[in-house]
């Protein structure tokens, strides 16, 4: 393939000041990942798995080294440009879903699209944005449960409709933080089974987690161990 | 679009949100109500203070007085064009009382005024309880007097109906004992007057039918002196033993004569008691203000009940402070019987609870400034007739205090100029000011209320904003890991911000709008509040002065605009630290808050 890789990591440092005392979550970390690739990144807790995945969401920034998405370096980008990639380009999958409660479930999943839309155009685009969101719901399984409201779901239904939300705005990579932590394996299974499906269907995945059989089921699975890549294997 | 979207959903379904949309409906509700009643009763106040005497007043700087005034309103009417009326006018000190009830003396200031000239330049006219419309006068007509105490005797009864109507658990208290007492008496004294007008009204009319027959027997040919004549021309008739027939004749027509005589000089007599008990000659007529102890008072519902009304008498002491109470004669009072025939209400407390008007000429007499001619028979005035103001109205309708000012200055040169001609017209100097300017004791307490309303009310809208302060703050806190997720599906600090800015205008105007709603509707309907109060619990804040009947139930719609324009901006300063917090919150940070 002749496109750039989805990510690449290079050279990443991240410290954290705690009081006087200084916190070295990333050390130097290299790593890569393809377009339509599903990669997760395995490490016990406190190891900076989630720094990582905040990194490259652009959540946060890096002190030292590059991240390029798609091949754009976005280390140095404004914050203006930072807010339009993290609309367009990236979908986040959080371990507690954060839906928002006085959202329907329809509400929820629409919401990237109306954050990328103004007022006057949303009038004429509402139609089409609505059905979009349908589709993706029921994509994901949610046909039913359009009109209900994220305290009405079971928490596999939630992640499901997290899921959605990410998915909206149709993003070039997706990433998820301990998408099935909060689940029982039964339901985490299937979780993994619909991310598994968009891999199938191309979608470039990077999930973070500490449960390596998870982590299994991806294409390939990096450990992190106190803040440095340990190890690379499929 | 999701800040509008958002906004309406956290205002829809959050508790914490229906809290601060109740503070800021009450702080709304509070300055509706506060400064509805508060301007309409500044609002009374001032027009009542501009009705008093006119737009400008020029008073002697003594007792002295100022002479030539119908001469120098002549002068001042050239002069100054803008001036469209002027009056003069007499300002004293007596006191009042009322024959047969030992134990009344009342201070009172005496004004003199011309009338219909008095209500030309001021609001006096529109006041008055009798003469509530045409051109005013000393003598109103007997039938408006009867028709006026007909009608007012019917409201007083209303009143004592009510009063009579109300229940109570267990002992009647002894305060509404009191007041059926109070009622009751007044509709005595009501009754009495209405009997007296009604005996004038009958005498008058049989003396009328008499005087009649008096002059058709005139035109008879019995003449004035008829009986006189028909005396004499009976006697000579007997003198020179004229037929029996003819003295017969002669004497049945004496007889007629005696009758016709002896009637009507009844019926004068008759007419002349019942004047004497209602009615003072035309110079002696008083008009009582509206206010004044125990002769009239207001009910826990704001009603006056009048206990000395038109009909009745009064006797009024003056003590002259003119020319010749310098000399020898001092300042022994003046006694006089005064005929009530009208009451006079300005709407200014300290004058209605002190005043009494009486006819110009006859305080002119009263208080010795009146004109004094030569002994001799020429007629040659020695001394002119005096006032102690001169009231000037001027043409525009709504002056505004610095026009007025302008007026007053040259009326002020027009004096001048007038002295020049009349050396005599006032002993010294004369000021003129302006309604505003001899008003300013009143005005300013008026102005100190509007400081201390402008104080209160900035203190409400300081909670307001302290209130939408708090409740955004906490619900921002809330919303942590909300605004990390919009940060993360791109949404920028301004948008997250303009989410919250938006929360607090949005609170804050259905808020004032819950408000309006709740504060027009109180203030329409403030006096029938203040009734039930008055009627359930006892509780009567309308008795406390003569001031209006009514509490003023005016909402005005600037009023309403500003305060609304003023919520919203309580809301949204108050949502500015917040938003402001929200926008500064890292991804990272707010995602991690549970």
């Amino acid at each position: 393939m002749s496109r750039s890789p989805a990510i690449i990591v290079q050279g990443v440092h991240k410290t954290y000041k705690l009081g006087r005392q200084e916190l070295h979550v990333l050390q130097n970390v290299d790593c890569q990942v393809e377009q339509g690739e599903f990669v997760s990144i395995v490490g016990a807790s406190g190891s900076g798995k989630s720094t990582l995945l905040h990194l490259v969401g652009l959540l946060d920034r890096s002190d030292e080294g590059h991240i390029a998405l798609s091949g754009q370096d976005v280390s140095e980008l404004s914050f203006r440009a930072r807010n339009r990639i993290r609309c367009h380009d990236i979908g986040f999958v959080f371990q507690f879903y954060h839906l928002f409660s006085e959202l329907t479930v329809l509400g929820n999943a629409m919401l990237p699209a109306m954050v990328d839309t103004p007022l006057l155009q949303w009038m004429s685009k509402r139609k089409h944005y609505r059905e979009k969101a349908t589709a993706v719901l029921e994509e994901v399984g949610l046909a039913d449960r359009l009109k209900h409201r994220p305290r009405e779901l079971s928490g596999g239904e939630r992640q499901r409709v997290a899921i959605a939300r990410a998915l909206m705005n149709e993003p070039d990579i997706l990433l998820a933080d301990e998408p099935t932590g909060n689940l029982d394996s039964k339901t985490g299974a299937k979780i993994m089974k619909l991310l598994n499906r968009y891999n199938e269907k191309g979608q470039t995945i990077l999930m973070v987690t500490h449960d390596s059989k998870i982590a299994a089921q991806t294409d390939r699975v990096m450990h992190l161990v106190d803040g440095r890549m340990a190890g690379d294997g499929s | 679009m999701y800040k509008l979207f958002l906004c309406l959903r956290y205002l829809k379904s959050r508790l914490i949100a229906y809290f601060a949309v109740a503070g800021v409906a009450l702080c709304v509700l509070m300055m509706v109500v506060v400064i509805s009643l508060f301007t309409g009763f500044i609002d009374n106040i001032e027009k009542a203070a501009k009705g008093l005497f006119g737009d400008v007043v020029m008073s002697a700087d003594n007792q002295h007085g100022l002479a030539y005034y119908d001469e120098f309103i002549e002068q001042v009417k050239k002069d100054v064009p803008e001036v469209q009326a002027a009056a003069p006018y007499i300002l004293s000190y007596g006191m009042l009382r009322i024959s047969g009830q030992e134990h009344y003396r009342n201070p009172v200031q005496i004004a003199g005024v011309r009338l219909p000239e008095h209500a030309d330049v001021s609001n006096f006219g529109r006041g008055l309880f009798v003469q509530k419309s045409g051109d005013l006068t000393w003598e109103p007509p007997l039938e408006t007097l009867i028709e006026r105490m007909a009608e007012e005797r019917k409201r007083t009864q209303d009143i004592q109906t009510e009063l009579q109507s109300r229940k109570f658990d267990g002992l009647v208290p002894p305060e509404h004992k009191y007041e059926l007492g109070r009622v009751a008496s007044a509709l005595e004294h009501q009754d009495d007057a209405v009997t007296n007008l009604r005996n004038v009204e009958r005498y008058r009319s049989e003396l009328k039918s008499l005087q009649e027959q008096l002059e058709i027997a005139i035109a008879e040919g019995i003449g004035p002196g008829d009986v006189d004549l028909a005396r004499e021309a009976l006697a000579q008739a007997k003198a020179d033993k004229a037929p029996e027939d003819k003295i017969k004749k002669l004497e049945a027509k004496l007889v007629m004569l005696e009758d016709a005589v002896l009637k009507s000089e009844t019926l004068q007599r008759q007419v002349a008691y019942y004047e004497s008990r209602t009615f003072e000659g035309p110079e002696d007529r008083i008009v009582l203000g509206l206010g004044i102890q125990a002769l009239s008072y207001r009910t826990d519902l704001g009603d006056v009940v009048r206990l000395w009304t038109p009909g009745q008498k009064v006797i009024l002491y003056v003590f002259p402070l003119g020319r010749r109470s310098l000399d020898s004669s001092g300042l022994a009072p003046e006694i006089r019987n005064m005929s009530v025939i009208d009451d006079s209400r300005s709407g200014v407390p300290p004058i209605d609870s002190a005043f009494v008007y009486v006819p110009f000429e006859t305080l002119q007499k009263l208080n010795h400034m009146e004109p004094e001619y030569a002994q001799d028979d020429s007629g040659r005035v020695i001394s002119p007739g005096r006032c102690s103001q001169v009231i000037f109205k001027v043409k525009k309708a709504d002056p505004t205090e610095l026009e007025l000012q302008e007026i007053s200055k040259r009326i002020q040169r027009s004096w001048l100029t007038f002295r020049k001609r009349f050396p005599g017209a006032a002993t010294i100097g004369v000021t003129v000011e302006t309604w505003r300017q001899r008003q300013r004791e009143l005005l300013s307490a008026v102005e100190g209320q509007r400081i201390m309303m402008v104080i209160v009310l900035g203190i409400v809208s300081i909670v307001a904003v302290i209130l939408i302060f708090v409740i955004l703050y906490v619900i921002v806190m809330q919303k942590t890991a909300d605004i990390g997720v919009l940060k993360s599906i791109g949404a920028s600090s301004v948008g997250v911000a303009s989410v919250f800015l938006l929360y607090g205008a949005a609170l804050a105007t259905v808020g004032a709008a819950i408000g309006v709603v709740l504060g027009y509707s109180f203030v329409r309907n403030v006096n029938n509040l203040a009734n039930w109060l008055a009627v359930e619990f006892g509780f009567a804040p309308l008795r406390q002065g003569f001031l209006f009947d009514r509490f003023p139930d005016d909402v005005q719609l600037h009023t309403v605009i500003y305060i609304v324009i003023a919520a919203i901006l309580a809301g949204l300063i108050g949502a500015l630290i917040p938003s402001f917090k929200a926008a500064r919150m890292q991804p990272v940070e707010a995602l991690r808050y549970e």
